[in-house]
């Protein structure tokens, strides 16, 4: 990977030299899911904008374990970077009605179709892992989620997940709550924190939830490589990242990148917004 | 062709070439998407047939700067606000608008539709639509689709249904974004729109379409944000280029109803 050398040289890729192919990505969503009023959010829980509507449309509910890339439905569009240079996130923005953090991140493998009945081993990559992750595949910095499509049952359960480490140890274990409320809704979007000393996931092998929750829904897990946090510290202002005035440095966007959303909300509110991305090449 | 480097960045900064504007009235339905260029003075008339925008339009910034054989970008801005909250600002080049349409009908309106042909981003690969309104609708919720054609010339494709009409729905200057077809990354015209209820109230609001070039963060609590693309941080859109006939105007995304003011800073290469 070719580093930006310095200010100069990134005021000369970001006006057109060099090849440095700026592009300015907007996007905008709308707070419905296939053309119906989104479920209300959780204020202060995570939750996802993978299915919203807008400008990109919203994604589908994914059924088997995938790969995602910039063409699946729902990501955000960009063009990818030619010959053999590097697309650089200078910056990022997001103007939505409603306070709270906004994730941009690189969607590497999805699944739907899980049960919150279910007590067995649900498998989502299995081992070996298939799909393997095609993109940031060393694992460090990946992380996961699960993600709801159609409501779980009302009784908070724990979630165990099995997965292999960014050293490629396997039968890692980590847990998290599932079920219950702010922990069942549609859209609702939970982190699923990493056994003690790990930093990333090459691959998830299952999860398995120790009791029921009562009600099967369709819940799903989510392999992220996050590239942008974006504050947001009132609805209706522009919380933005500027990686030339700002750390941690300048993210890379891989040429076949899912990008996405997901937010923590400070109201209760689906949120309506409209976004931004700046891009280099070097 | 490009900067070389710092120094000759912020010498096109000292020659200042800016685009003035000014509002006069403040920003309505915040915190939502709002068509600030209905605010600009003297007073944008309310387009009665599909109209292509241009630099000399009314609902421009302007005048731009005239050019040589370049092209122009945006190097910062310098913006007022009337209070001391934030604002999202959405440069834009707004290529074609509407009117004429009613908050009562239920079939499929084609007043003053189709758009007229782009001049500017011909294809429609990132243009994006909204509902602008002029009058007020009803304060009744439903929701409307549009038929357009989409990025890849593709007729008929029906946006997914979203809300109009009720608070943040209906009032002047509400722009409200059309949410795209699964696959389609862009619209080369509108065809129609279809209310899946009524508001209550005709009103009258229309359809435009334009091309986003940046986003800017107005955040001071003077109200006062002097934005470059380098220095400052809070301008996306970095050296966006632009047609030098655009018609170079703003949305906003306000937390309270807001008069904006200003000049965006541009430069030739």
């Amino acid at each position: 990977m070719a580093a930006i050398t310095d200010l100069s040289d990134l005021i000369h890729r970001q006006s057109g030299g060099s090849n440095g192919s700026p592009e300015n990505i907007f996007f905008h969503k709308v707070p419905r899911v296939a053309g119906v009023a989104a479920t209300v959010p959780i204020a202060g829980r995570g939750a996802s904008m993978w299915t919203y509507d807008g400008m990109p449309a919203g994604g589908l509910t994914p059924t088997s374990g995938a790969i995602p890339d910039k063409t699946t439905i729902g990501a955000i569009p960009f063009t990818a970077p030619g010959g053999s240079r590097d697309k650089h996130l200078i910056g990022a923005s997001v103007a939505p009605n409603i306070a709270g953090i906004y994730m941009l991140y690189d969607r590497l493998f999805h699944i739907g179709g899980l049960s919150g009945l279910s007590t067995a081993d649900q498998t989502i990559q299995g081992s070996p892992a298939s799909p393997a992750l095609t993109r940031n595949t060393g694992g460090a910095g990946n992380i996961a989620f699960y993600e709801i499509y159609t409501v779980i049952g009302t009784t908070p359960r724990t979630l165990t997940m099995t997965y292999t480490n960014q050293a490629g140890t396997g039968s890692r274990t980590s847990t998290i709550f599932i079920g219950g409320t702010a922990a069942r809704e549609v859209t609702r979007m939970q982190r699923i924190p990493l056994a003690a000393g790990d930093s990333g996931i090459q691959s998830i092998e299952k999860v398995k939830l120790d009791v029921s929750t009562g009600t099967a829904g369709n819940f799903g897990i989510i392999i992220a490589q996050p590239l942008a946090w974006i504050p947001v510290g009132a609805g209706g202002t522009m919380g933005w990242r500027d990686y030339t005035t700002g750390l941690p440095g300048i993210p890379v966007i891989n040429p076949d990148a899912c990008l996405s959303l997901m937010f923590i909300p400070a109201a209760a509110t689906a949120p309506e917004l409209y976004g931004s991305l700046s891009t280099i090449e070097k | 062709m490009a900067l070389t480097d710092f120094d000759e960045y912020t010498t096109k900064l000292r020659e200042n070439r800016a685009v003035d504007f000014q509002m006069v009235g403040a920003s309505g339905r915040s915190p939502r998407l709002y068509g600030a260029w209905r605010n600009f003075t003297p007073t944008p008339a309310v387009p009665t047939a599909s109209v292509v925008l241009d630099k000399d339009s009314d609902v421009a910034m302007g005048p731009i700067p005239t050019t040589d054989t370049g092209v122009l970008q945006l190097l910062g801005a310098r913006l007022n606000s009337s209070g001391a909250s934030g604002i999202g600002v959405i440069l834009l080049d707004l290529l074609v608008h509407s009117g004429g349409l009613n908050g009562t009908v239920t079939t499929a309106q084609t007043t003053n539709l189709p758009t007229a042909a782009l001049t500017r981003y011909t294809s429609g690969v990132g243009v994006m639509g909204g509902i602008i309104i002029y009058s007020v609708v009803g304060t009744t919720v439903t929701t409307f689709t549009v038929s357009y054609t989409n990025q890849a010339g593709t007729p008929g494709q029906i946006s997914t249904a979203t809300a109009i009409g009720s608070t943040g729905f209906r009032e002047i200057g509400a722009l409200l974004p059309i949410p795209l077809a699964a696959g389609d990354t862009g619209i080369r015209s509108i065809e129609s729109v279809t209310l899946t209820g009524t508001t209550g109230t005709i009103g009258n609001f229309g359809v435009c379409l334009y091309k986003p070039l940046a986003m800017m963060s107005m955040e001071s609590f003077t109200g006062a944000a002097a934005l470059d693309m380098v220095s400052t941080g809070g301008v996306i859109g970095q050296f966006a280029e632009f047609d030098d006939n655009a018609c170079l105007t703003i949305a906003s995304i306000a937390s309270v109803a807001q008069n904006i003011s200003g000049a965006v800073i541009l430069n030739e290469v």
